[in-house]
């Protein structure tokens, strides 16, 4: 240990937290070391000089400000505690709740993932026709794609062989 | 607080909290009682104007009724569940203070054992000159104290007049037992410079 190291200690030093090996260590050291010594006394007196601002008994009185406050919280929980539905919230069923949406979430996520991924695995296969019928299916549900031209549109714009659309 | 009678306490204040929060107000108003010029004196020295510490504290102990449902027991001791509440009302402050500068009147500070001039005249000079030595050496002390940053402000002020452990300080401003301990080297390094006058004086103890 250097002197840097028992700077550090000396709070602990002076406020007799210290060990009693490490109070002889320290000691050896303040023995041998006027810098550490001299630094000892320092951080000795600071704590003194500190301890030595002390606060007017008058100002630490409490008036009667806190007994207004506490009636108008307790007032208002009163009327809060009514409503039956406070009655259900508790650090318990708060927590059931947040566990209850982040599934809800989780699950979701999952099932949209998956069906991205179907998506894009059928896709890459080479089943682009069958994707295009279902999406199809889709528009048609939503009547949106009545008349043949715009379906022969929706061939051109995505490319389908004329092959393709036989077998669907 | 004594040292040796903190565990003692720290059990005892995690009890009445805990019948507290059960619905007990008689041990709501137990820790109030306890805590009250404890909590009044972190606030007035951190804020030093004694009008705001009162508000201060009142407000710490208003959020801690609200708040009892959060207190978890096995999380942190009692006072440092409650010193947490007072540093933020007490930064909340001093964000207010800062937005409206103007209307601030600077505080009349009292010293322990000031006395009015009539008085001074009639006790001894010796006396009349300890006294005088006594406030002039506080308001350094204030003055310095006043000048260090708010987390070193507190840390100090929880580590010297409250004697909380760096554990203990650490749960008050959210730092670890490592992070405490370099802020109040860091702060009482500080603090020896700027009053390096004051204890220099003195020969080596
Ligand atoms: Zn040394």
């Amino acid at each position: 240990m250097d002197c840097r190291d028992y700077r550090e200690k000396m709070p602990e030093y002076n406020k007799g937290l210290l060990n009693p090996e490490q109070i002889m260590r320290f000691e050896k050291h303040l023995g041998l070391c006027p810098m550490c010594r001299r630094e000892a006394a320092r951080e000795r007196r600071l704590s003194t000089l500190l301890e030595g601002w002390t606060i007017p008994e008058k100002e630490l009185g409490f008036d009667a400000q806190l007994a207004a406050g506490l009636a108008s919280i307790k007032e208002k929980e009163r009327k809060r505690g009514d409503r039956w539905w406070r009655k259900l919230i508790s650090p318990w069923t708060l927590r059931l709740a947040y566990s209850g949406l982040a599934a809800a979430v989780i699950i979701v996520g999952v099932i949209l993932a998956g069906r991205l991924r179907s998506d894009f695995l059928f896709f890459q296969a080479g089943n682009t026709d069958l994707i295009i019928t279902q999406e199809m299916e889709v528009l048609q549900e939503f009547d949106l794609l009545r008349d043949l031209e715009l379906f022969e549109y929706w061939e051109e714009i995505e490319g389908v062989e004329p092959a393709d659309k036989e077998n669907s | 607080m004594l040292i040796m009678d903190k565990k003692v306490l720290i059990d005892e204040h995690v009890q009445l909290m805990l019948r507290f929060q059960a619905g007990d107000e008689s041990a709501f108003e137990t820790l109030v009682e306890f805590y009250k010029s404890r909590v009044v004196g972190v606030a007035y020295r951190f804020l030093q104007n004694p009008e705001e510490a009162r508000d201060a504290a009142q407000e710490a102990f208003l959020k801690m009724y609200c708040a009892r449902q959060k207190y978890e027991p096995g999380t942190s001791v009692f006072a440092s569940w409650l010193y947490t509440i007072v540093n933020r009302v007490c930064l909340n402050i001093l964000r207010h203070r800062r937005r409206h500068p103007v209307q601030r009147l600077e505080p009349e500070f009292g010293t322990e054992g000031g006395k009015s001039g009539q008085q001074l005249e009639d006790s001894r000079a010796e006396d009349a000159m300890l006294t005088l030595m006594q406030a002039e050496t506080q308001a350094a002390v204030r003055k310095v104290v006043a000048g260090l940053p708010e987390t070193e402000r507190m840390a100090v002020i929880l580590d010297q007049w409250e004697e909380m452990s760096l554990a203990e300080i650490g749960l008050v401003l959210d730092k670890s037992v490592s992070a405490v301990k370099s802020i109040l080297f860091r702060a009482r390094a500080k603090l020896k410079i700027k009053l390096a006058g004051y204890l220099d004086q003195e020969g080596e103890g």
